[in-house]
C-alpha cells in the first residue's frame, strides 16, 4: 500500500510509521514545514519515507502541495491520527487542531482519485458517559458536559468523521484506550492520563499519616470505574494489523481496549503497590469536598472521569474481525511502566 | 477557487465543505459552528481571514434596530473587526426583501392566513426586516422578548410595547453574550404566566432557525410556526411542540443544504463584479431564483380530529316556539315580538356533530354549529352591516374553538353579498355550501326520475323537459349547466327577465344540442316539465300553480323555506316532491341537538363544510351568488372519496319511503291517462 501518515511524528505515530515501515509499506509523512528537518531527523534510518510539508490547521495547503497531481493519484491509504493530546488543552486549541484538522483532512480525501482506506484515530473517550453499554458503532452527539476538551474535540472530530464517510472509500475508525508507555521498556513520551496517578501517589506518600498510619485509603472511585489500558506498543501491534487486514466495509469502528480492562481501584491499588504504598482503597462516594483536596495533592480534574466513569465499552467488533490480536498482562506490564517512571522522574 | 466560510454560533456537528459553481466562479463554502464559544470565532475569524474571501454568520444576535438608532451587538462588530478587509455578510439585506416577498405570495394562495390573526415572536429583536410587513396586514403583534432575553415572563403587546422595551434595553441587549447554557422554556411559563397568556394566545408564532436553538417551545397545538428554514433538527423540534402547520420562508436546496441567507449574500458579494453587493442585486438574485414558500403540516396533525364549524338560524318564527321552555309562545301573539328580540340576541354555540370520519383515509372532523337566533323574515329585514357584524362575530368565536372553516346555513349566505364581506372579515375561510347544495340536488333530482320511471333517456338525454326556477340563482345556474348537458328541452324561470335572456346565451353556447328556453313565468312550462328544481328567495310566496304541473312530475324544491307549501303539496299526491339536498355523512356521526333534520341527515351545506375540511381544503370554496361549474364536478367527486352521499331523500314532512314513491307513481299514470282521454 501507499500510505499518507498524517501525524507520523507523535507518540503513536512514530511507532506505527516504524512498524509499516517495517512491513514493506510505501509510505508519505506530512508534516509541518518547521518540523520537517526534526521528522527526517527522527527517521533517518528509514527509506521507505517520502516527506510533505503541510499544515492540516490550513484550510488549502494540501491541495497547494499536491497540485502535481503525482502523489495524489497514487496514494490508497491516509491515516490521520494528527492531533492535540493533552487533558488541560484548551477549547479553542483543540478545536483548530482537533476539529477543523480532521475537517481539512476529510475535504482532501476528495482529492484523492485512488484512496481505498482511511484510518481515523479517535479516542474511546469520544463516548465520555458514564454509564452503560457503550458500543463500538454509537457515538453521542450534541454533548456539552465533557470532563476535558480533548475527549470533546475528538467527539465533535469523529461526528464529523462519522457524518462523511463515503463510499468511495472506507471508513476505519480506531478508538484506543487509555495509552501508556511500552510493555517492554516502559517508555513513554509524557506523564500525561495514568501517569497522573502515579503522581498522586508519590505525594500522598510523602504525608506521614498516610504513609505510617493508614491501611485503607478512602478515594471517590466509583467500583464499577475501568481503566481501558494498553501499552503502546501493543496499540501499535493491532492497528497494523487491522491496517494491513482492512475489512471490507463502508465504517468500521473498533474499541482498542483490554478484552478485560482493569478497574481503576485495582489499577491504584496494584499502582500503589508498586510505589511501595500497599494500601486498600475504599470505594467512597465523591463530594465537593474533594475538589479542594484534589486540588491541595494536585490532582487533575480530568481525572475524576477516569473516577467515575462506570459504563462498560464493548469490543464486539474488534472480537469478530479480529480474534487474534494479543494483548500482555496488566500485572506483567504495570512493573516495568514504574521502573521507567520512577528512573525518568528522578 | 473563492473561499467563504460560514461561521456558525452553533453546533459543530454541522460542520461541512461544498463546493459550488455559481456565476462562473467555483466557490469553495466551509461550514464552521463554535459550538456557542465566542473566543473560537474570533479565533477562527482571526486565523482564516486572510485565508478566505467572505464569512457568512450564522446564529449570532444582529443588527437590533429601535427607531432610527442600530446597534450593533459587540459580538459581531468584534467579528467584523477581526476580519479587517475580509467581508463579512449577515444576510440582513436579503432577508429584508425575501421574508416578505415569501409571506405575500403565501398570502396569495391561501388569503386567510393572515386575517385578524395575532403574531407572536419569541423575541422580535432582530425581526425588523419582516415586522412592517405584518403591520400592513392589521396583525396583532405579541413580543416573548422580556422573557427570551430576560427570563421575566411578561409578553410585550405590539410595536409600541417593542419600541419601549427596545428603547431601554437595546443596548444592554446589544452587549450581551450569548451562551448555550441560557436555554428559554417556554414551556415551562405557558401555564403559569397569566401576564404571558397574550403570547401563548397567538394563533401564529415567528422564529428563526437559531433563536430556535436557544427556545424550549411552549405547546404549540393547533399552531401556525413560520420559520425562515427548517432543519431536520428543528423540524422535530416543532413537531414535538405539535406545531400543526410549518410555514418555511426561504427554500432549503436539496443538493445544498447549506445555502442560507447569509451564505448566498456571501456568494453574490464575491462574485459580484464591482464587489459592492446593493438591494439591487438582491432583488435581480430574488427575481432569477424564484424564491417559493413551503408549507408543511405536521403528520401528527394529519391523524388528529380537524374542527369546522358552521352556521344555523331558525327557518320560521314557530322554530323559535320550539326552543325548550319558550312553548307557550306558539300560536301566542307574542311571537311577532319574540321574533323580534331573539334577532338580538347574539350568535352562540349551539351543537356540536361529532364521529365524522372519511370514508377514504380514515380522517376525522368534528362541527360546531352555531346559532344565530334570527328568523329569515329578521335576516332579511335587519341593517346589512349589522348581520355582517353578527356573522363575523362568530367566525371568530368558532375561530377561538379552533374551526378552520365556517359554513354559512340558510339565509345567513343570501343576506347582502353572500358571504364576500363576512369572508373578508373572517379568521378563517367561509363558505356559504352552495355547491355540495347544489350537488345533492342534482343526485336527488336524478334519484328521483329514476324512481319514478317515466322518462327515458334518447342518445344519453332524458327525452322531456326540465325546468329550473330561480335559475338565475347561485344553485339554480349550476343546475342548469349540469341539466343542460342531460335533458333534451331545458326551461329557466327567474323573475328578471334580462338576466333569463343573459343564461338562455350562456346555456345555448355551453349545450348546444339541447333546446333552451328561458321565461319568467313558471306556469307556462309545468304542465309539460318531468323535472322541476326550484331554488328562490320568495320565502314560502307562492310562486308556481301546483295545479297545472304535470302528472308524475319530479319537484326538487331546494328553497328554504320551501317553494312549495304543504298544503299545495296535499293536493297533488301524482307528483313527487323532493325537498332535496339533504346528504348523510360518513362515520359514526353524532348531533348532540335537533337542527331541524331527522337522523343523521344534515343540510348539504354543512356537509361540503364537512367535507371540504375532511379533505384539508380549507379555502372558501363556495362564495358570493357564482357557483362554478368546475366545483360542482369536483366536490362531486371528493363527495365519492370521502363517502358523502344522499340521504334516503326527503319530503316535505320526512322521509320519502319507496312505497310512497311507488304509490305517487300509480297516482301520476292515472292521472297521465285521464289526460290523454
Amino acid at each position: 500500500m501507499n500510505i499518507l501518515v498524517i501525524g507520523g511524528t507523535g507518540f503513536i505515530g512514530q511507532r506505527l510509521v516504524r512498524s509499516l515501515s517495517d512491513r514493506g509499506e510505501k509510505l508519505f509523512l506530512l508534516v509541518r514545514e518547521g518540523s520537517l528537518e526534526k521528522a527526517k531527523k527522527t527517521f533517518h534510518d528509514l527509506d521507505s519515507i517520502t516527506f510533505l510539508g503541510g499544515d492540516i490547521e490550513k484550510t488549502d495547503l494540501l491541495t497547494n502541495l499536491f497540485s502535481a497531481g503525482e502523489v495524489l493519484n497514487e496514494i490508497d491509504c491516509v491515516i490521520h491520527l494528527a492531533a492535540v493530546y493533552q487533558l488541560d488543552v484548551s477549547f479553542q486549541e483543540a478545536y483548530l487542531k482537533n476539529v477543523i484538522g480532521t475537517q481539512n483532512v476529510l475535504k482532501f480525501l476528495g482529492r484523492l482519485p485512488n484512496l481505498k482506506y482511511f484510518h481515523f484515530f479517535s479516542t474511546y473517550a469520544a463516548n465520555q458517559v458514564l454509564k452503560g453499554n457503550i458500543l463500538e458503532n454509537d457515538l453521542i452527539k450534541e454533548k456539552s458536559n465533557f470532563f476535558d476538551n480533548y475527549a470533546k474535540s475528538k467527539n465533535l472530530a469523529e461526528n464529523l468523521v462519522r457524518k462523511n464517510v463515503s463510499k468511495k472509500y472506507q471508513t476505519i475508525i480506531h478508538r484506543p484506550g487509555i495509552i501508556v508507555g511500552n510493555s517492554q521498556t516502559g517508555e513513554r513520551d509524557n506523564d500525561n492520563g495514568p501517569y497522573y496517578f502515579f503522581d498522586f501517589i508519590q505525594n500522598i506518600k510523602k504525608l506521614p499519616i498516610v504513609r505510617d498510619k493508614l491501611k485503607h485509603l478512602p478515594l471517590p472511585v466509583q467500583k464499577a470505574s475501568m481503566m481501558p489500558v494498553v501499552p503502546v506498543d501493543t496499540l501499535v501491534d493491532w492497528c497494523t494489523h487491522i491496517i494491513l487486514n482492512p475489512k471490507q466495509r463502508e465504517l468500521s469502528t473498533y474499541h482498542l481496549i483490554p478484552k478485560q480492562p482493569i478497574s481503576t481501584k485495582d489499577f491504584l491499588e496494584q499502582s500503589m503497590k508498586c510505589l511501595g504504598l500497599p494500601l486498600e482503597i475504599i470505594c467512597i462516594p465523591k463530594t465537593k469536598f474533594f475538589s479542594p483536596v484534589f486540588r491541595l495533592l494536585r490532582i487533575p480534574k480530568e481525572l475524576v472521569f477516569y473516577m467515575e466513569q462506570a459504563a462498560h465499552l464493548d469490543r464486539t467488533n474488534l472480537n469478530t474481525d479480529y480474534p487474534q490480536l494479543i494483548e500482555p498482562d496488566f500485572k506483567t506490564y504495570l512493573p516495568i511502566l514504574i521502573k521507567e517512571y520512577l528512573r525518568t522522574k528522578t | 477557487m473563492k473561499e467563504i466560510i460560514k461561521l456558525s454560533f452553533g453546533s459543530s456537528s454541522d460542520n461541512f465543505d461544498e463546493e459550488i459553481e455559481m456565476n462562473g466562479h467555483k466557490i469553495h463554502i466551509r461550514g464552521i459552528g463554535v459550538d456557542y464559544d465566542f473566543d473560537l470565532a474570533l479565533l477562527i475569524v482571526k486565523k482564516y481571514a486572510s485565508e478566505c474571501d467572505a464569512f457568512a454568520l450564522s446564529g449570532f444576535i444582529l443588527d437590533i434596530k429601535q427607531q432610527n438608532k442600530t446597534h450593533v451587538h459587540t459580538m459581531v462588530k468584534a467579528i467584523r473587526e477581526a476580519a479587517g478587509d475580509t467581508p463579512v455578510l449577515d444576510g440582513n439585506m436579503l432577508r429584508k426583501a425575501a421574508f416578505p416577498w415569501a409571506l405575500k405570495k403565501f398570502i396569495d394562495q391561501e388569503k386567510h392566513f393572515l386575517s385578524n390573526k395575532t403574531i407572536a415572536f419569541f423575541t422580535g429583536l432582530v425581526q425588523w426586516n419582516i415586522l412592517p410587513f405584518f403591520q400592513e396586514h392589521d396583525c396583532k403583534l405579541v413580543f416573548g422578548d422580556l422573557f427570551f432575553s430576560m427570563g421575566v415572563p411578561v409578553s410585550i403587546n405590539g410595536l409600541k410595547g417593542l419600541d419601549t422595551f427596545l428603547k431601554i434595553n437595546a443596548p444592554i441587549l446589544s452587549r450581551m453574550r450569548l451562551k448555550k447554557k441560557i436555554k428559554r422554556d417556554f414551556s415551562a411559563v405557558e401555564t403559569k404566566s397569566i401576564a404571558m397568556k397574550s403570547f401563548f394566545d397567538a394563533d401564529i408564532f415567528f422564529i428563526t432557525e437559531s433563536q430556535l436553538k436557544f427556545t424550549e417551545l411552549n405547546n404549540l397545538e393547533g399552531k401556525t410556526v413560520i420559520i425562515d428554514r427548517l432543519s431536520q433538527e428543528s423540524e422535530e423540534k416543532l413537531i414535538k411542540a405539535k406545531a400543526q402547520r410549518i410555514l418555511i420562508l426561504f427554500p432549503s436546496y436539496a443538493n445544498l443544504p447549506h445555502l442560507s441567507t447569509s451564505v448566498i449574500e456571501a456568494i453574490l458579494h464575491i462574485t459580484h463584479p464591482r464587489g459592492i453587493l446593493t438591494e439591487e442585486d438582491i432583488l435581480d438574485y430574488l427575481q432569477t431564483f424564484e424564491i417559493q414558500p413551503r408549507i408543511q403540516t405536521n403528520d401528527l396533525a394529519k391523524s388528529k380530529i380537524d374542527h369546522f364549524a358552521f352556521i344555523i338560524h331558525p327557518l320560521s318564527k314557530n322554530q323559535i316556539a320550539q326552543i325548550p321552555g319558550l312553548s307557550f309562545l306558539n300560536k301566542s301573539p307574542l311571537l311577532d315580538l319574540a321574533e323580534n328580540l331573539a334577532a338580538k340576541v347574539p350568535g352562540h354555540h349551539y351543537c356540536t356533530i361529532s364521529g365524522i370520519k372519511s370514508e377514504f383515509d380514515g380522517k376525522e372532523v368534528e362541527g360546531h354549529l352555531y346559532m344565530i337566533p334570527a328568523t329569515p323574515k329578521m335576516l332579511l329585514t335587519t341593517p346589512v352591516e349589522k348581520v355582517y357584524d353578527s356573522l363575523s362575530n362568530i367566525c371568530s368565536l368558532a375561530h377561538k374553538r379552533g374551526a378552520m372553516l365556517i359554513g354559512l346555513g340558510a339565509y345567513t349566505k343570501i343576506v347582502g353579498d353572500a358571504g364576500v364581506t363576512v369572508n373578508q372579515r373572517s379568521p378563517i375561510p367561509v363558505t356559504t355550501g352552495n355547491t355540495l347544495s347544489a350537488a345533492a340536488t342534482l343526485w336527488a333530482a336524478s334519484f328521483g326520475i329514476e324512481k319514478m320511471g317515466l322518462v327515458h333517456k334518447v342518445d344519453g338525454r332524458f327525452d322531456g323537459t326540465c325546468m329550473i326556477i330561480g335559475a338565475t340563482g347561485s344553485i339554480g345556474k349550476i343546475c342548469a349547466k349540469v341539466l343542460a348537458n342531460q335533458w333534451k328541452k331545458i326551461v329557466v324561470v327567474a323573475p328578471r327577465p334580462y338576466k333569463v335572456l343573459e343564461l338562455v346565451s350562456l346555456l345555448k353556447a355551453f349545450a348546444p344540442e339541447a333546446e333552451i328556453i328561458g321565461t319568467t313565468n313558471p306556469n307556462k312550462y309545468s304542465g309539460e316539465s318531468d323535472l322541476i328544481v326550484t331554488s328562490t328567495s320568495a320565502q314560502g310566496e307562492k310562486v308556481i300553480d301546483i295545479e297545472l304541473i304535470k302528472p308524475g312530475c319530479v319537484v326538487c324544491d331546494v328553497s328554504r323555506p320551501f317553494d312549495i307549501s304543504l298544503e299545495d303539496a296535499a293536493k297533488r299526491p301524482d307528483i313527487l316532491i323532493i325537498a332535496s339536498g339533504e346528504v348523510e355523512l360518513p362515520g359514526n356521526v353524532k348531533i348532540d341537538k335537533t337542527i331541524g333534520l331527522e337522523g343523521e341527515t344534515v343540510y348539504a351545506c354543512l356537509a361540503e363544510t364537512a367535507l371540504l375540511t375532511m379533505e384539508g381544503l380549507l379555502e372558501s370554496f363556495s362564495l358570493s351568488r357564482e357557483l362554478s361549474y368546475e366545483k360542482i364536478i369536483q366536490i362531486d367527486r371528493l363527495s365519492r372519496k370521502h363517502g358523502i352521499r344522499l340521504s334516503s331523500i326527503m319530503g316535505h314532512t320526512g322521509e320519502i319511503k319507496e312505497i310512497e314513491i311507488d304509490l305517487c307513481r300509480q297516482y301520476a299514470l292515472e292521472n297521465l291517462k285521464k289526460r290523454t282521454n
